[in-house]
């Protein structure tokens, strides 16, 4: 796909092409699709969307006739299903390694890899049907967040070999969902239900924050890690967590604390390091101005709600203050990624005029 | 400015005589910047309403009072806004007062129709919406103004019984509107930003639209409605078949835009297929919808509208296990056959077409 849109965009507003020649213009910087790429882009939809579509059309299948099918007859189902998607990333894993270890893989290469790699995803799903229906039909006890760590656990060796950021991410949500219900249950027991959920939050906020630190050390090294977009997803699981820390921590009249706002000031200078000077994000830079403001707001909301005795005047002070921290955030960030798009264009065009 | 772009476009001899490769151009903010900006005024908006309310507590029910209140605050809004110069704190008070404005203009049709009047609560905030979507001078404003009006005269039809099926249609018309604007968004330079944010207001309505649109044959709606589908002015296949035409024009036109031109071949191929897709796609509600989404967002490059067209096709695939109009044997087979469809035209795309389509490549 052409990276121009965004320039193309300026120029046809500022009306630097003029109208008759848009067009072309828009032809020449690859923004309108060639016959080629069309047929490359239908020809992938069309796999995906069919793939979906006869996956989809075999579970409706199978979920209407789940009374009727027995319980070796269900079993041997979903085990064919999970067979038959290790066969297929067995079939296209040979072609795939050649493409991961070629400089300039060719498309059929990559076709292979995405297959191999959609393939051990769903067997990576099945094996969670698998272990729902072990649990059902055998009535094992077991809870249900032991249902999904087992999962977790036994899937890893495949997101292991698969190197595929998609089923990283379902193993990392599995892992969640495992400690979300895990929490549950124990909370179910003891009855600490204020605690068990501040200490469920701390639980999410390291686990995510430890995945986030480790993806991006182990992406210098494996290049097929370096996917922004799995990063991103990451880094609101971990932010999103600390931030309501922070919050609850003020908000709270119980329990004093100031531990969430230490760590959480630590994960905003170390988030503004890595991704401002390090390695420029403007996306990750712009969550953490979102988690600033929704923790500044709060401070303020407290003390001027607590000391002022007067509504109108904590109204007041809020409104001007989220006006200046959405202001000044917006500024920076378009700043910021002004520089990207002149240091962008410099590196791609050689020397600025 | 790019200079590997300049020197494409300057050897090409698109560009203006006057124009100045030096002069820097101020780069679009992304989408995430956008929706920082769009939250803050939606805080501020409320602390902003907070603030109002303990100010005048006592004027809740005085309705000309609201209106007047809301229209000087929306129109304080249009100027601040109409202003080039205006900076993003101004921007940013701008989108709140508008907001606190619609608001108080939200709490006067409330108290006029007396919370009961759906049809006209829904009708009387879409023309709130509607004019602020084509005249106010923001993007973020109008995304979320166009997204709104759009909801408020769907939910008009849709609690309007006698119009049952009219649901649908409006569905197909709001297609064909954004695929208008998405088609045409280079072609009028001075409301390019305008064209733009009003079409990802009407994409994200039509997701949502399509969205209510599958889950209303499992509500009460249908029941109630059913009472009224004898005396119907629509009905659901005039929407059906407004929805098709929708989606041959789009193709139509990709096809006529496409360069190299297409082969007769590849041409034929292409409608034919949109044919038989749409026609196995009528028992698949929002399929069409989400494909729509996702040729346009591929015809020029824009990598928003493709993100929401994978979206929308993923949300109308899954809640279509949810319509309890068919049985899932029904459904299976429809999959089962779309499925088979779409990798038998992959087939064909692969096999047939690699000497016509691409026949002619020069750029």
């Amino acid at each position: 796909m052409s990276q121009y849109r965004k320039e193309i965009y300026q120029l046809i507003q500022s009306g630097d092409i003029p109208a008759e020649h848009i067009d072309q213009a828009l032809r020449v910087s690859n923004i309108t699709p060639s016959s080629h790429a069309w047929k490359n882009f239908l020809s992938n939809l069309l796999l995906w969307l069919g793939v979906v579509a006869l996956t989809s059309a075999v579970m409706f299948f199978i979920a209407y006739n789940w009374d009727a099918l027995g319980r070796f007859a269900k079993f041997g189902l979903v085990e064919a299903l999970i067979a038959g998607a290790i066969f297929i990333y067995w079939r296209s894993s040979r072609k795939a390694l050649t493409a991961k270890t070629s400089t300039q893989p060719n498309t059929k290469q990559k076709t292979s890899q995405l297959i191999s790699q959609a393939a051990l995803l769903g067997a990576s799903l099945l094996l969670g049907v698998l272990l729902a229906f072990y649990g059902q039909t055998y009535q094992t006890g077991a809870d249900t967040w032991q249902l999904f760590f087992t999962w977790c656990v036994l899937i890893l060796p495949w997101t292991v070999i698969a190197a595929f950021p998609a089923l990283w991410l379902v193993w990392l949500t599995l892992l969640n969902l495992s400690i979300i219900l895990y929490a549950e249950t124990f909370r179910g027991i003891f009855g600490f239900v204020f605690a068990s959920e501040v200490d469920l939050l701390w639980v999410i906020a390291i686990v995510n924050g430890t995945a986030l630190i480790l993806w991006e050390l182990l992406s210098k090294r494996y290049q097929w890690l370096a996917q922004s977009w799995a990063t991103r997803i990451v880094a609101i699981a971990a932010g999103t967590p600390l931030t309501f820390l922070v919050i609850n921590s003020i908000m709270d009249h119980r329990h004093l604390t100031i531990l969430p706002s230490i760590v959480w000031f630590i994960a905003i200078v170390g988030v503004y390091i890595i991704y401002r000077k390090r390695k420029p994000d403007l996306f990750m830079l712009a969550l953490g101005c979102l988690s600033g403001i929704s923790v500044l707001l709060s401070f303020a909301g407290k003390m001027l709600f607590d000391n002022l005795g007067s509504d109108m005047g904590g109204f007041l002070g809020l409104t001007v203050l989220v006006i200046i921290l959405g202001g000044a955030s917006a500024i920076w960030l378009k700043k910021i990624n002004n520089e990207q798009h002149q240091l962008e264009g410099a590196q791609s065009g050689g020397t600025k005029e | 400015m790019n200079q590997q772009l300049l020197k494409i476009l300057t050897q090409n001899k698109l560009l203006n005589e006057t124009f100045d490769s030096s002069q820097e151009i101020t780069i679009e903010s992304p989408w995430y910047v956008k929706v920082l900006l769009a939250f803050s005024g939606w805080l501020a908006a409320s602390f902003m309403l907070g603030f109002i309310a303990s100010f005048f507590s006592q004027f809740y029910k005085d309705t000309p009072l609201l209106i007047g209140l809301g229209s000087v605050l929306i129109v304080t809004a249009y100027f601040i806004l109409r202003n080039k110069k205006t900076n993003e704190f101004l921007e940013h008070l701008a989108l709140a007062i508008s907001l606190a404005g619609q608001a108080l203009f939200l709490l006067a049709v409330f108290n006029t129709f007396n919370y009961h009047n759906e049809k006209m609560i829904w009708l009387s905030f879409g023309l709130v919406q509607l004019p602020l979507a084509l005249f106010m001078p923001n993007f973020v404003h109008r995304v979320f103004s166009s997204f709104f009006a759009t909801i408020c005269f769907a939910a008009t039809i849709f609690f309007l019984y006698e119009l049952i099926g009219g649901f649908m249609v409006y569905g197909a018309f709001i297609m064909l509107l954004t695929a208008l604007i998405w088609l045409n968004e280079f072609r009028f330079p001075k409301h390019i930003e305008a064209l733009h944010a009003i079409g990802y207001g009407l994409v994200l309505a039509l997701i949502t639209i399509k969205g209510t649109n599958v889950f209303m044959h499992t509500n009460v709606w249908k029941i109630r409605a059913g009472e009224y589908a004898q005396t119907a002015w629509f009905n659901g296949w005039m929407g059906e078949l407004l929805l098709s035409g929708v989606t041959l024009y789009v193709v139509w036109n990709l096809l006529k835009k496409t360069h190299p031109k297409p082969s007769k071949t590849a041409m034929l191929l292409a409608l034919g297929g949109t044919i038989i897709l749409t026609v196995l796609s009528m028992q698949a509600q929002g399929l069409l919808t989400g494909l729509m989404i996702l040729l346009l967002g591929f015809s020029t490059n824009n990598r928003v509208l493709l993100g929401f067209g994978v979206t929308a096709l993923l949300f109308f695939i899954s809640s279509y296990y949810y319509l309890l109009e068919n049985t899932l044997l029904d459904k299976s087979i429809t999959l089962f056959i779309l499925g088979i469809a779409l990798i038998i035209g992959r087939i064909i795309i692969v096999k047939v077409l690699p000497e016509t389509a691409t026949k002619g490549e020069t750029i």
